[in-house]
């Protein structure tokens, strides 16, 4: 259902923006600017670049609509990917080229790690009150696998545990984590 | 065409987490991100899912997550107050050195084991051969005396025989002895009477025979006869007992006259003569 309601107002989008109408581009970017800036994010982990990435996207994914260039309206979000992807490679390459010249002196890669990516205040409170009733072994667990990064084999076999208890931990941990975060966030 | 990734799937195979950690093929990339492009909900979670894991990682990094802090606080009244330390730091020394001991002793056991073994056998070995060499020695000795014994038995045989053959003979000493005059002589002062002496005419020799004590101390005695006023008339030395135990003093029958005589007895011994006794003596010449 989700999905053919999606399609509908992509292709309603798209022919209104074919007709110029500027509210259908600002309907466009607030429906797929956040998910073009979380992609861009989860590639290139630079809030600065994710940033970039979303507003060259949309630059040419305008110029492209303008010019009637997507063939099925019904596929809106694969071709903003592939547009988001596309600026991304070049990003890169663009970024190698120039630190392979200045590289010590501009120090252009920066931070480019998940947590610098995606953490902010209310994620590391919201963490910090789900792991509040965790017990040792399930703390040990969120260590082990997402710092430690070892398989969910090795974790179980050196906590004594089952592979699905570990599922099991993790879902549970999320869960409380999204709802204090939701909590925080909206609050 | 690519089949669009369906929510059964990326549940299943842990897409999100995979997709946030970027362990998902370069096809599996795409598929998920065209499906969050399209999914409200996928998206949502995917969002909330790195902000997860980035934070968890945070969190670790800062040891904020460390079990031992966990640990520490859940086992604090009891394992976390230390005491348990020494006790348990004691208990393993006391445990190692008694075991140690104990393997000490078993040792030893073993060894005084092995030695008393090996001394018994010695001992049983040397018992034996005492045995054997003491049942020798009897076999020996009681060979001997059956030898010893068939011997005595032919020697007495052929001493039966000797006599059978042999005509008895009158023993001339004892006859002679009798037909000698003698008397018994007692001490003076024990005897209440005077020792009397016939002598008969004819007889050449008188016996004086004085008993002694067996056993006595001196290699020989000798005998002095006196008068009655003390005149020596003979000293008979080199007198020595005979069987009976008495002493046979001879004295010629033609010194002594009728009258009253003293005797007295001395004990000689290396060459120094001891008085003994006195002895009152009557003869009566016929």
């Amino acid at each position: 259902v989700q999905e053919t309601a999606t399609t509908s107002l992509d292709a309603e989008i798209v022919a209104n923006i074919r007709l110029g109408d500027a509210s259908a581009e600002t309907a466009l970017y607030e429906k797929y600017s956040a998910r073009v800036y979380f992609l861009a994010l989860s590639e290139l982990h630079s809030k600065e670049d994710a940033e970039d990435v979303r507003a060259e996207t949309f630059l040419r994914v305008l110029q492209a609509l303008r010019q009637d260039q997507l063939r099925s309206p019904g596929s809106l979000g694969p071709f903003i990917v592939g547009v988001a992807l596309n600026v991304i490679r070049e990003q890169v390459r663009q970024s190698s080229k120039t630190q392979s010249l200045d590289e010590k002196e501009l120090n252009l890669t920066g931070d480019r790690s998940l947590e610098s990516a995606f953490i902010d205040a209310e994620a590391s409170r919201a963490l910090e009150e789900a792991a509040r009733g965790l017990k040792p072994r399930e703390r040990e667990f969120l260590r082990m696998y997402y710092y430690e990064e070892l398989s969910k084999p090795e974790i179980a076999r050196a906590l004594g545990v089952k592979e699905e208890r570990l599922r099991l931990i993790k879902s549970r941990v999320l869960k409380r984590f999204r709802e204090s975060y939701k909590k925080l966030t909206s609050g | 065409l690519k089949e669009a990734m369906t929510h059964r799937e990326i549940e299943e195979k842990e897409i999100i987490e995979r997709y946030v950690l970027h362990q998902l093929s370069s096809d599996e990339r795409r598929a998920f991100q065209e499906h969050y492009f399209e999914c409200d909900e996928c998206f949502e979670r995917a969002h909330t899912e790195a902000r997860f894991i980035a934070s968890a990682r945070k969190a670790s990094a800062a040891g904020a997550l460390a079990p031992t802090n966990e640990a520490k606080k859940a086992a604090a009244s009891f394992w976390g107050a230390g005491w348990w330390r020494p006790v348990l730091a004691l208990s393993a020394t006391a445990s190692l050195v008694l075991a140690a001991v104990v393997i000490w002793l078993w040792l030893s056991r073993t060894r005084l084991q092995t030695q008393l073994e090996s001394e018994r056998q010695a001992r049983q070995t040397s018992a034996a051969g005492a045995r054997q060499s003491i049942d020798n020695t009897q076999n020996e000795i009681e060979a001997k005396l059956r030898q010893s014994e068939t011997e005595r038995a032919r020697l007495q045989q052929r001493l039966d025989e000797l006599e059978r053959r042999q005509p008895a003979r009158p023993n001339h000493d004892l006859i002679a002895q009798a037909r000698i005059p003698s008397v018994t002589l007692e001490s003076s002062r024990d005897s209440s009477g005077i020792a009397q002496l016939s002598v008969p005419a004819g007889a050449r020799k008188v016996l004086l025979l004085i008993p002694v004590e067996p056993g006595n101390r001196f290699a020989s005695f000798t005998a002095e006869v006196f008068t009655k006023s003390k005149v020596l008339i003979d000293s008979i030395a080199g007198v020595r007992p005979n069987r009976s135990g008495s002493l046979a003093v001879s004295v010629p029958a033609a010194r002594l006259g009728s009258g009253d005589y003293r005797v007295r007895l001395y004990g000689v011994n290396q060459g120094q003569h001891e008085l003994l006794a006195e002895y009152d003596l009557r003869v009566l010449k016929k």
